[in-house]
């Protein structure tokens, strides 16, 4: 996965990195076919 | 009016299809790009809507009038293209006046249209020199001049600033913009660069092996890609794609590494009808949040920093790799 942080978040390889999720925008895709799935309001 | 409008047009090269039966319409003064990876289709479509390729099944309308039969110098639109076309020979005011020289257009027209349109472009100064003596960016004021002149009903742009460096291309995308908002004419652009589609366009057509996966507003095809292609396509580093699987009740979402992160409630409605279903999981780099201890929530997980890298000159300048497939909650 690729975050953007932070420009004082002093990231170095390799050093452990906790990762919070915005998961009010998270997507959903079909695996097979690659179609979103949405909900009723999209 | 303007539209232009195609309805289930098809394009052929012998028995290879390349353009598969493609609807959508442009509105009057719209701005309308084309933007997919190399052999999408979108330059095939363009010079279909020019006249410059021929079309194998369905219809072109531009401005009321069905134009599958007619002749490009027939269609009244205008075109852009990336090397500028421009004739070696001719000075800048000749290259302009060329299109309504051919048209035989009276010379007080021809004269009055030609610095009208450098008044425009700012190009007053360059109408008695050669191309060789021009700037990359000037020819493209140039070429765009062309267009100007013949008060076309469309334009067509082909990746018009490709041969520009970064720096021109940024400066121009903005000259391009306003034009249109000065002008008001229909325009279809095609790009490869989802940069230039998304800060010029009105609408964007997404295209991928000769369909149209989405035809949508730039922010529609940010924030509701209809695909996960168009999702890949668009914003830099690209959405982050996990395979995931759909937890009980549609309240989680169990992502690699039995990570297990909640669906907020707002989004239960939609993940319910996928229990127990495997489905792609995509999040884009900017909502993935550095979880400090201030604000972490049941949605974070610890990771490992595998490569970074500043994005200058974005204030968040960081951005990470996380070994997410590793992460134990």
């Amino acid at each position: 996965m690729t975050g953007r942080f932070p420009p004082d978040a002093g990231l170095k390889i390799g050093q452990n990195l906790p990762v919070g999720l915005a998961m009010s925008h998270f997507h959903l895709f079909d695996p097979k076919t690659g179609v979103a799935i949405r909900g009723a309001d999209w | 009016m303007s539209e232009v409008t195609l309805t289930n047009v098809v394009k052929a090269f012998g028995a290879n299809e390349v353009i598969h039966g493609i609807n959508l319409e442009v509105r009057s003064g719209e701005f309308v790009v084309f933007v997919g990876p190399s052999g999408c289709g979108k330059s095939t479509l363009l010079r279909m809507i020019a006249g410059l390729e021929d079309i194998t099944a369905g219809r072109i309308v531009i401005g009321g009038t069905v134009v599958n039969d007619l002749p490009p110098r027939a269609r009244d639109i205008a075109m852009v293209f990336q090397d500028y076309a421009l004739y070696p020979h001719k000075t800048v005011y000749e290259n302009m006046a060329f299109g309504l020289r051919l048209r035989k257009r009276p010379d007080h027209e021809i004269k009055s249209r030609v610095a009208e349109a450098a008044g425009i472009l700012q190009i007053n100064h360059l109408l008695e020199r050669k191309p060789r003596e021009l700037s990359g960016g000037q020819r493209q004021r140039v070429a765009m001049g062309r267009a100007i002149v013949r008060q076309p009903k469309a334009f067509l742009f082909d990746e018009p600033l490709s041969n520009l460096d970064a720096l021109l291309r940024s400066e121009m995308r903005v000259e391009i913009k306003k034009l249109h908002h000065k002008l008001g004419n229909t325009v279809v652009y095609v790009t490869h660069d989802q940069v230039e589609a998304m800060t010029l366009a009105d609408r964007i057509v997404v295209l991928q092996a000769g369909n149209l996966i989405q035809y949508d507003s730039p922010d529609g095809i940010y924030n509701r890609p209809a695909a996960k292609f168009v999702a890949g396509f668009t914003g830099s580093p690209p959405m982050n794609f996990l395979p995931a699987r759909m937890g009980d009740g549609g309240r989680s979402i169990h992502l690699p590494g039995g990570v297990d992160v909640p669906v907020p409630e707002h989004r239960v409605a939609e993940c319910v009808r996928h229990i127990g279903r495997d489905v792609t999981f995509g999040l884009r780099p900017s909502t993935s949040l550095p979880a400090m201890p201030t604000h972490r929530t049941s949605s974070s997980f610890p990771g490992t920093c595998s490569w970074s890298s500043r994005l200058v000159p974005t204030p968040l300048a960081w951005c990470a790799s996380v070994a997410a497939a590793t992460a134990a909650r």
